[in-house]
């Protein structure tokens, strides 16, 4: 016997020890790895599914959203049609006479002086304000002037200072 | 053993490395584009996406006190697939409520057997489609249709125009008028957006921006009392048909323009004579007549050969290149001064001024003028008017003479008031415009008044003036006189070109005429031009258009809140400005 057999007490035993007393360690260890990788890829599974569901959960609301929109656009213009045919100048003389109004000729008006009044102001025009056109430029410095640029102006909105435009869209 | 592996690893190495060749080959092919980004997402769009056209809505017409005149509402057609239907009876009666309609109609249209799509309601509108979408029934279609509508009903139809069929974009097209001259800036721009049936894909199918409004110059309530006076006259005397326009001389604004006979541009198709489509007061062109005289009495002062002293000897008839030319009454009147000729309507007498003139000064006067050129008014389809000068084939040396009185020329209503407009305007011709302002989502782009010719100077279109007031007072247009204002103004009884035989006499009818008066008011600080054509008439202007113009002027006055002389001299005396007042908005 040499010392290098696997005797009690010295390395070699404790080792051949080892191997005899965890014969499928190997196998536990892939199976292990199989199934870490299996619960990752339910994990993986299961977020995409969620993500995809609440992504869908939402399409289906914005487009009904939408269609709400459509809905009350239509309805408004409905409306405007409505009261735009509702004050038809026939329709409003017809009411006229029935309340018992007539014409009036040039001899029975009478004009007054007004001072500093102006029958014609001037229509105020807008002020148009040259719109910022940005261009991404897909570089990264591009994007980050972009998000700059967003940054920027949800700060103006939120400090007041303008009113908030939506982005552009590249 | 070890020979087989080695094969196999060969083989296996060789299937590699053709895929590869493969896969370099395909990345050498790939078209490297400057925008790969959009070029990639166009093929991801072509592969599985649907592109679709999103048309907006098109650009509304208003008056220049914002009243609509043409706008937009969606109609529907709703259908319903019987085949996808399982419990027809119970979608009948949900329907029956929804449409209001009979239950037992839809009941057999829906139990039609192999039945891919039935219509169940047309032109069905927005609070009946909700009422169908909320019963959320399988099979149910909703197909929008876009319409034009007219919530004023005819009023100012020809001047707006009509909407009719599809351009190559799919927006829909506008023809004639406003609608034909702003058809691309009403259309708006289709927008082409990908359609994804991936269902976690959101389509955010953002309606694209609707197309420009356009704000006119007209008011409503002029345009209807332009309507209605018209066919008034039309009706008391005899005419056929006729045109009004009334504008602002200080700006070339037009602020009413009818004509008759017109349509309902809600049913346009339904007109049988598509003639009346069009707008006759810029679209057709007549000889005007004697009402022209005020151009050609323009030319003469302007031209410095001529003063109101100015005298001939009037003798009938008065032959001229062969021609035998006639005044109105066919006598001669002896000696006559330059205002007598407009005061009295004399054509031999202008003939006379015309051949003093010369044909050189007399036929660059008319066109300085604009004669036989377009207005450039923006509305589709103005004709030029015709004006044959010295040189041209058709030519002849009567034209001279006949030309003076508005014969053997042709303008349309709007170049004859405009000429009239020239006088009102201190010798300027305003740019004749019919758009006041475009509505782009929060921009108003406004149409600035500006100049186009000045033909005459200041002094002469302030003598011209006088002498039409005279006509007016003591002339041939009395009857265009409204009490309490001064009136400027001039007749044009004009005889209608046909071809020889009975009731033609030398190419004109015997019988009837194109009958005309132009003026504007107060004479002094003008507001308001107007001229009223009456077609077809069997008397003289001075008998029907000037009492017509006179009846809507007596309106018109108090809807646009002109005082009368009387009341400006006292606003003036009490410190107002009167100028003000006749409300030049060039002066704000």
């Amino acid at each position: 016997m040499s010392s290098f057999d696997p005797v009690p007490g010295n390395k070699a035993f404790a080792k051949s020890q080892a191997v005899k007393t965890t014969p499928l360690r190997p196998h536990r260890q892939a199976a292990a790895i199989a199934a870490l990788v299996m619960v990752v890829a339910v994990i993986i599974g299961a977020l995409y599914l969620a993500q995809a569901t609440t992504t869908a959960t939402t399409g289906a609301q914005l487009q009904e959203l939408q269609s709400t929109r459509d809905y009350l656009q239509r309805a408004n213009e409905d409306t405007s049609a409505q009261i735009a045919a509702d004050r038809n100048i026939s329709v409003l003389r017809g009411r006229a006479q029935a309340l018992g109004f007539v014409p009036v000729t040039a001899d029975k008006l009478q004009y007054l002086v007004v001072a500093g009044y102006s029958p014609y102001r001037a229509t105020p025009t807008p002020v148009v304000t040259p719109e910022i056109v940005y261009v991404y430029d897909e570089t990264f410095g591009g994007w980050v002037q972009q998000q700059w640029n967003t940054l920027t102006r949800q700060f103006e909105a939120w400090s007041g200072r303008s009113q908030p435009t939506p982005t552009p869209i590249p | 053993m070890r020979s087989s592996f080695n094969r196999r690893l060969s083989a296996l190495t060789a299937i590699l490395v053709g895929a590869g060749i493969l896969l370099f080959g395909q990345i050498a092919s790939f078209p490297f584009h400057a925008d790969a980004a959009a070029y990639l997402e166009d093929q991801a769009n072509n592969s599985y996406r649907q592109l679709r056209d999103l048309i907006p809505d098109r650009g509304r017409i208003l008056d220049r006190n914002g009243d609509l005149l043409a706008g937009n509402v969606m109609e529907y057609t709703i259908g319903a697939s019987p085949n996808l239907i399982l419990d027809k009876a119970r979608a009948a009666h949900l329907l029956a409520g929804a449409l209001k309609d009979d239950e037992n109609r839809i009941l057999k249209l829906l139990d039609q057997p192999n039945s891919q799509y039935v219509v169940l309601a047309q032109q069905a509108d927005t609070a009946t489609v909700q009422r169908v979408a909320q019963l959320n029934l399988l099979g149910m279609t909703l197909q929008p249709i876009p319409k034009r509508i007219h919530p004023q009903g005819s009023l100012a139809a020809q001047l707006i125009g009509f909407v009719a069929g599809r351009d190559e974009d799919g927006s829909r097209r506008g023809y004639v008028g406003v609608e034909g001259e702003y058809n691309s800036e009403l259309a708006g721009q289709v927008q082409t957006q990908p359609i994804s049936p991936i269902p976690f894909e959101v389509n955010a199918l953002d309606q694209p921006p609707p197309g420009h409004d356009i704000v006119l110059t007209i008011d409503r309530s002029i345009q209807y009392l332009a309507e209605t006076q018209l066919q008034t006259a039309i009706n008391k005397y005899g005419a056929v048909g006729g045109s009004v326009i009334v504008m602002d001389p200080r700006t070339g604004e037009i602020l009413g323009m009818a004509s008759y006979p017109s349509f309902d541009p809600d049913a346009f198709y339904k007109t049988t004579d598509p003639a009346v489509l069009k707008n006759p007061a810029v679209s057709d062109f007549y000889e005007p007549g004697s009402a022209f005289k005020i151009v050609t009495g323009s030319v003469a002062l302007q031209s410095g050969k001529m003063t109101p002293d100015w005298t001939y000897y009037d003798s009938s008839p008065l032959v001229v290149g062969g021609r035998q030319i006639f005044n109105w009454d066919r006598a001669g009147h002896g000696s006559q001064s330059f205002v007598d000729v407009f005061v009295n309507s004399w054509n031999i007498g202008t003939s006379h001024i015309a051949m003093t003139l010369g044909e050189d000064i007399f036929y660059k006067g008319l066109k300085d003028f604009g004669v036989g050129q377009r207005t450039g008014i923006d509305l589709e389809g103005e004709a030029a008017g015709i004006l044959h000068t010295p040189g041209d084939l058709y030519w002849s040396d009567s034209d001279l003479a006949t030309n003076s009185f508005g014969q053997g020329l042709t303008v349309t209503p709007l170049q004859m008031l405009s000429f009239t407009n020239v006088i009102a305007n201190g010798g300027q011709m305003m740019q004749p415009h019919i758009r006041l302002r475009t509505l782009d989502a929060d921009h108003a782009i406004p149409a600035i008044p500006s100049a186009v010719r000045t033909p005459i100077s200041p002094a002469v279109a302030k003598t011209m003036t006088d002498i039409m007031v005279r006509v007016v007072q003591v002339g041939e247009g009395v009857h265009a006189q409204v009490p309490g204002y001064t009136v400027a103004g001039k007749t044009g009884t004009a005889q209608i070109p046909c071809t020889p035989g009975p009731g033609c006499t030398d190419g004109y009818d015997d019988q009837l005429n194109e009958a005309t008066f132009i003026g504007f008011l107060p004479a002094d600080e003008p507001r308001v031009s107007i001229l009223i054509k009456l077609d077809k008439v069997a008397r003289f202007a001075s008998e029907t258009a000037a009492p017509a113009w006179s009846d809507l002027v007596k309106r018109l006055v108090v809807l646009m809140e002109i005082p009368t002389d009387q009341q400006r001299q006292a606003l003036r005396a009490q410190g107002g400005n009167t100028a003000l007042i006749a409300g030049n908005p060039l002066s704000q």
